[in-house]
């Protein structure tokens, strides 16, 4: 009468004899021995690698003692399971339409460099395995950042030493990260303003923008890093159509993707996480663009041991000062919240990345959803999060009640201060901005603030329309 | 209240009002306010929020959760001023529970008493021991520090509910503020809790079966402000933490928070939002369809728990199945008090040692070190 219940739930009953105080007390003293994600092992150690028991291991990672070569292929297994799709496998029918043209997002951190590696081992096997045929085409893809930061070393140097490293073929491409504001006629000056409605009005002036000067626009630290990582997913998608790849990959790894779910929602995107987590579809320009990210289940931890032991970290892009900050206040959300998943390394708690991770990927879209983007950063837009903000965040003033205080307005309203208030605003029109992006060109403070962007003319297809046949308004 | 100073630069002026003198920065956005802006902004933002949420009406009897913290006794404070300004018509009860911690709790109980003489309304307080024969300096000695929360956080909730039944009472307010939503909506993530992710930041909590809804009213009110507020109107309350150890992980989301704030204030607002708009996406089909062939047979079978006590089925849970012990709500056939108080139970030392005050906590002994002199 009494069957156990389903296989799995075996182990969870074996677990419910313990008391609740019991299960809290084994929680904590995991806790206190610090077990890192990947432990080291030396040579002395002798411990068999479990895998194929002939070598001895090298590293232990989840639990297992991992040989050199086993872990190496261990994770590369990662990378298939996430792209076991048919289209990236060897086609032998040669009527097949188009390539399967691959984007890699290329930065020069130990991640992208691990990614490449895997992915040029798969082609070699590939090729080696099928005579001289690939499955699809690679392409790599780094921006410059050479004008923003002092580096080391330079991207294309990487690529080239790294392929003969490899003994491969690379196709590569660097971009400019200015060619986001090259398009000079679609640049408009969005404004939020103190009330939280957001504008957008045309240059009048024909100056050509850089990356700087909108950084000098920012106002601060984290609404540039936010504006930064818009301006890196535009390009490459850009650069995806234009290039024809149909699928765009990302080496973030699962403690990166973790980090990131957690700054977007401090950052007030939580709405959006469910797409930018996941493994996902992209529209642009009409064409569909797949994005995934092959290293979702590998620890960062697990990507640096990848790196050391196939030497890879020596090609790593090198700043020149690198960030040492302990301050705080010179931090930005993404900084903290990568400071706060090291710790949680280092004290034991390694596997939130996977649950952060894994949460993400249960979410979806919300009820609240509206059919406009936002002109910002292209999501979608949520129902008025202007008047979720004026709700709860008053400036209206109390009544001033003695006649100092009035004498006092009107010294105010005489100064130069109450001035720029005044300034015409009849050139601009409203724009629909998500809260995300408010949040960036504000900061956190209470003043209005301006920015230069591309904004592109509204796409609905009633517009191009008109925009074709009516020759002028009057 | 006037400055007496005769010309204020119009650049020192509130910058709300600009006729009377700044004198803080608003923690929410930095604005530099007069105290008079300051409490107009910091009353109207609770005010909006508790008409736009529909939280009271008229002639309702509402129990304030006051436990002579910073957070309540706020909350009592800008409740009455609002009641008789807006015209809420609402009845204004305070409820106290008594964890039983010597030398914490009956010291901010003193203050819910003061506090009660000063807003003119009735105090009931529930306490640990009368209603589940355990006081917290007793739990604690028997299971340990490390999980007092997890005791105290059951119990207490229960204790509220009681508390209002016993006052007739269904609509109880407590002072939780931004800050500790915001944690809640951070905690979830990190623990992937995704029963709650979607409630986490919802303003008023009701299920079917329970008679009592519980609100807060401080959802989007930052806890600086607060802090700032009970200053300034020179409010009477108890300021010192808990002396049992907060939740590890806990603590380290909250030094997060702390850090993110500092470099831009308006992350726990963002935050919420966040939260506000975290919704779990629909199941993929895959799993179901290999799930199906199982959940016929399960339907057969019955989860027995080590505590004797038999799972309902998922599809079986609904708001309003009752604990068997003390017919309190529950989603399972014996709720998380009882459960938590019967692991107690069977620990609970048979012989007591008379006069035996080593069960009471750190705190009693920190405050008798205190009053120490040579």
């Amino acid at each position: 009468m009494l069957q156990p219940p389903k296989k799995k739930k075996k182990k969870k009953k074996k677990r419910g004899h313990l008391f609740c105080n019991e299960i809290i007390i084994i929680k904590y003293s995991k806790m206190s021995s610090t077990n890192e994600p990947v432990k080291y092992l030396t040579a002395d150690d002798h411990i068999p690698c479990k895998r194929c028991q002939a070598e001895d291991s090298v590293l232990v990672s989840r639990k297992e003692p991992f040989c050199k070569k086993c872990f190496l292929r261990f994770i590369r297994g990662k990378q298939r399971r996430q792209m076991n799709h048919e289209k990236f496998k060897v086609k032998y029918n040669k009527t097949a339409e188009q390539p399967e043209r691959i984007l890699l997002a290329f930065s020069g951190g130990l991640s992208s460099l691990v990614l490449l590696d895997i992915m040029v081992s798969l082609l070699k096997e590939q090729k080696e395995m099928h005579r001289d045929r690939q499955g699809f085409e690679l392409l790599i893809v780094a921006i410059d950042e050479s004008n923003l930061k002092a580096f080391q070393n330079n991207i294309s140097d990487i690529i080239t030493s790294l392929a003969a490293y490899m003994d491969f073929q690379i196709n590569y491409k660097i971009l400019d990260i200015n060619n986001f504001f090259a398009d000079s006629h679609l640049l408009k000056t969005i404004t939020i303003d103190e009330d939280y409605s957001a504008w957008c009005s045309s240059i009048q002036h024909d100056k050509t923008y850089t990356y700087q000067d909108i950084v000098n626009m920012c106002p601060d630290k984290s609404s540039t890093e936010d504006v930064l990582s818009i301006i890196f997913s535009k390009l490459l998608l850009t650069t995806a159509e234009a290039e024809s790849c149909q699928t765009i990959i990302y080496a973030n790894s699962m403690t990166r993707l973790a980090n990131e779910v957690l700054a977007m929602i401090v950052r007030g995107r939580g709405a959006e996480v469910h797409q930018k987590v996941s493994d996902s579809v992209q529209k642009y320009n009409g064409k569909e663009i797949e994005v995934i990210f092959p290293l979702r289940d590998v620890l960062f931890a697990e990507v640096e041991a990848y790196a050391q032991l196939t030497g890879l970290e020596s090609y790593m892009l090198q700043e020149v000062n690198p960030k040492s900050g302990k301050i705080v206040r010179n931090m930005t959300v993404r900084d903290l919240t990568t400071g706060y998943f090291k710790n949680l390394d280092a004290t034991g708690y390694a596997s939130t990345a996977s649950t952060v991770v894994k949460t993400a990927e249960k979410l979806g879209e919300t009820r609240s959803k509206q059919d406009r983007l936002c002109s910002f950063c292209g999501t979608d837009l949520q129902k008025d999060p202007e008047e979720w903000l004026r709700n709860i965040t008053v400036s209206q003033p109390a009544p001033l009640v003695t006649e100092e205080d009035h004498n006092n307005y009107a010294e105010y309203l005489s100064s130069s201060l109450s001035h720029h208030k005044g300034a015409a605003h009849d050139q601009r029109l409203p724009l629909g901005v998500c809260y995300g992006c408010m949040v960036t060109l504000r900061g956190g403070g209470s003043q209005a603030n301006s920015i230069v962007w591309p904004v592109a003319e509204s796409n609905s297809s009633d517009q191009k329309v008109l925009d074709e046949y009516i020759i002028s308004d009057e | 209240m006037v400055e007496k100073q005769k010309k204020i630069k119009p650049g020192a002026l509130c910058e709300l009002c600009h006729g009377r003198k700044a004198v803080m920065k608003r923690p929410k956005n930095l604005q530099k306010l007069c105290k008079e802006c300051f409490y107009n902004v910091f009353e109207t933002e609770i005010h909006n929020t508790i008409v736009g949420h529909e939280l009271f009406k008229k002639g309702d009897r509402v129990a304030i959760g006051a436990s002579g913290g910073k957070d309540s006794t706020v909350l009592a404070a800008v409740l009455k001023t609002l009641n008789e300004r807006y015209n809420y018509g609402v009845e204004l009860v305070l409820l106290s529970i008594d964890e039983g911690i010597k030398g914490y709790r009956d010291d901010s109980l003193a203050t819910v008493k003061r506090n009660q003489k000063q807003y003119e309304m009735p105090l009931e307080i529930v306490s640990y021991k009368e209603l589940y024969d355990w006081s917290m300096d007793e739990i604690v000695s028997c299971a340990g520090i490390r999980s007092s929360c997890t005791y105290c956080g059951v119990l207490r909730r229960q204790a509220l509910d009681r508390g209002a039944a016993k006052l007739g009472i269904d609509h109880v307010v407590t002072g939780h503020n931004a800050d500790d939503v915001a944690e809640t909506v951070l905690m979830n993530i990190l623990r992937g809790d995704t029963a709650r992710l979607e409630s986490s930041c919802s303003i008023l909590t009701q299920s079917s079966g329970s008679p009592i809804k519980r609100s807060k009213p401080f959802k989007y009110t930052y806890q600086k402000e607060i802090v700032l507020y009970a200053h300034y109107k020179k409010l009477d309350y108890f300021s010192t933490e808990c002396s049992y150890a907060p939740e590890a992980f806990r603590g380290t989301a909250r030094e997060l928070l702390k850090s993110l704030e500092s470099i831009r204030p308006s992350c726990i607002m963002d935050i919420i939002y966040s939260g506000e708009h975290l919704v779990l996406g629909q199941k993929k089909k895959v799993t179901q369809q290999r799930k199906k062939p199982n959940k016929i047979k399960n339907d057969m079978e019955q989860e027995v728990r080590s505590d004797g006590s038999i799972k309902i089925k998922q599809n079986e849970t609904k708001d309003g199945n009752r604990c068997e012990k003390c017919g309190y709500i529950t989603s399972n056939r014996i709720c998380k008090a009882c459960l938590l108080l019967g692991g107690l139970e069977a620990n609970r030392a048979k012989l007591d040692i008379e006069g035996n005050t080593a069960v009471d906590g750190a705190a009693k002994l920190t405050r008798t070190l205190e009053k120490l002199a040579f």
